[in-house]
C-alpha cells in the first residue's frame, strides 16, 4: 500500500504570489508564505504560534532520525522534512514580523517511543504530525486575526495530509480522522 | 391650409431660444443652492445587514455531501474496494454533521432533534450516482474540494471556537482529497 499523495491544487493561483499571506487551498501542498504585515497578533496567539513552531523544529529533527530506520520511504520522509522546514521558516518570519522572537531549535527532542525499526519509525512519524495538527488547530482557536487563522489552517491541513499518509503506511485504520488537531493521541 | 400657422411661419430666433433655456435652467438650479433651500438637511443612517453566519450553509452542504456518499455507497455496494474507501469518509462526514448541528444548536440555545441518522433528513434530495466507480468517486472528490473551500472561507468569518471547528473539518476534507486521489 502506498501513502496518498498530496493532491494538486485546482486553483492555478494556489502557488501564491510573493506577497500572498497563505496558499489559496490549504492542504494543497503549497508552500506557506507570509506577508510582512500580518496585523496585530494577541499575546496568547503568539504563544500558540510558538508551540506550532516548536512542533516544526521537532519534526525536522525527527525526520532525520526516521530516515535512518525507514529506508523504504525515503522520498516521503524527505518531502515531509522539507515541508516542515518551510513551515518552520515561514512561522519564524511571521513571529519576527509581529515583534516576537521565534524560539530556536533544540539539540534533540524526546519522542513518545523509542525508534528501533521501520514500524516504530512509522509510529514516530504519526506522532510528530499528530502533535503538529494539535498545535495549529490551537492557533486557529486562539486568535481573531483572520490572516493568522488562514496561516494556521494551511499548516494544519498540510500536517493532516502528511499524518494521513503515515497512518496509511503504518496500517492505522481508519487512515483519516474527522477532526484533525482535536483527536486523542 | 394657408391660414394654419406653422413653425416655419413664426420661427423662434436662436437668441430667444437660448435666453429661454438659460432662464429655465437658472430657475431650476436656484433650488439646488446650499443657501437657497429652507428644508433642513436630514441625515439618515441605515445599518448594514448583519453578517450571515456561515454555519447554516456549511451544515446544509455537509448534509448534501453525506447524502451523496450514502447514495454512492448504495450504488457501488458490489465493489468492495469502493466501499472500503468510502465508508471511513462517510463516518467522518457524519461526525462533521453531528458537530455542526450541535454547534448550531448551542449558538441558538435550542435542542437538537434526536434522529437516528443525521443524513436521513426529510429535505434530503434523491441523488443520482454514476454507475462507473471512477466517475462516482470523482464526484465525491469534487464534493470534498468544494466543501474544503467553503469551510476555509468560514474559518475567517466566525468566532474562535467555531473557527477551530471549521478548521478541523477543512483539514479533514484535505485528507479526504488526498485519500481519494491516491
Amino acid at each position: 500500500m502506498t501513502a496518498p499523495t498530496t493532491p494538486a491544487a485546482s486553483d492555478s493561483s494556489a502557488g501564491g504570489s510573493p506577497d500572498a499571506s497563505v496558499s489559496v487551498v490549504p492542504g494543497s501542498g503549497a508552500v506557506v508564505t507570509t506577508q510582512v504585515d500580518i496585523g496585530a497578533v494577541e499575546g496568547d496567539a503568539a504563544q500558540a504560534v510558538q508551540v506550532g513552531l516548536g512542533t516544526a523544529h521537532a519534526a525536522v529533527w525527527a525526520y532525520g532520525l526516521i530516515s535512518a530506520y525507514d529506508t523504504e520511504d525515503l522520498a516521503l520522509v524527505r518531502r515531509c522534512r522539507l515541508s516542515n522546514e518551510q513551515i518552520r521558516d515561514s512561522t519564524s518570519d511571521l513571529l519576527s514580523s509581529v515583534g516576537v522572537d521565534p524560539i530556536a531549535t533544540e539539540v534533540a527532542y524526546r519522542l513518545p517511543l523509542v525508534v528501533t525499526d521501520r514500524a516504530t519509525a512509522l509510529q514516530a512519524a504519526v506522532a510528530i504530525e499528530h502533535d503538529a495538527t494539535n498545535a495549529w488547530r490551537a492557533v486557529v482557536g486562539s486568535t481573531g486575526n483572520y490572516q493568522l487563522r488562514r496561516f494556521a489552517l494551511t499548516a494544519l491541513s498540510d500536517s493532516a495530509v502528511r499524518l494521513t499518509g503515515w497512518r496509511v503506511l503504518a496500517g492505522v485504520i481508519p487512515s483519516t480522522v474527522p477532526f484533525p488537531g482535536n483527536e486523542p493521541g | 391650409m394657408s391660414g394654419v400657422p406653422t413653425l416655419r411661419s413664426h420661427p423662434i430666433g436662436r437668441r430667444s431660444f437660448l435666453t429661454g433655456v438659460g432662464a429655465a435652467g437658472a430657475g431650476a438650479l436656484s433650488g439646488c443652492s446650499v443657501f437657497g433651500g429652507d428644508a433642513p438637511t436630514v441625515t439618515s443612517i441605515v445599518e448594514a445587514p448583519p453578517p450571515v453566519d456561515p454555519i447554516e450553509t456549511l451544515t446544509a452542504i455537509t448534509r448534501l455531501h453525506l447524502a451523496r456518499l450514502d447514495a454512492t455507497l448504495a450504488a457501488l455496494a458490489a465493489d468492495a474496494g469502493s466501499v472500503a474507501l468510502l465508508t471511513p469518509l462517510r463516518a467522518d462526514r457524519a461526525a462533521h454533521l453531528d458537530a455542526l448541528r450541535t454547534e448550531e444548536a448551542r449558538g441558538t440555545g435550542s435542542a437538537i432533534a434526536a434522529t437516528a441518522d443525521p443524513s436521513s433528513s426529510p429535505s434530503t434530495p434523491s441523488l443520482e450516482v454514476a454507475a462507473d466507480p471512477t466517475t462516482a468517486i470523482a464526484t465525491i472528490r469534487t464534493d470534498a474540494e468544494n466543501a474544503q473551500l467553503q469551510f476555509t472561507d468560514g474559518v475567517v468569518a466566525t468566532g474562535r471556537y467555531r473557527a477551530a471547528l471549521f478548521a478541523s473539518i477543512s483539514a479533514c476534507l484535505a485528507t479526504h482529497r488526498s485519500v481519494l486521489s491516491a
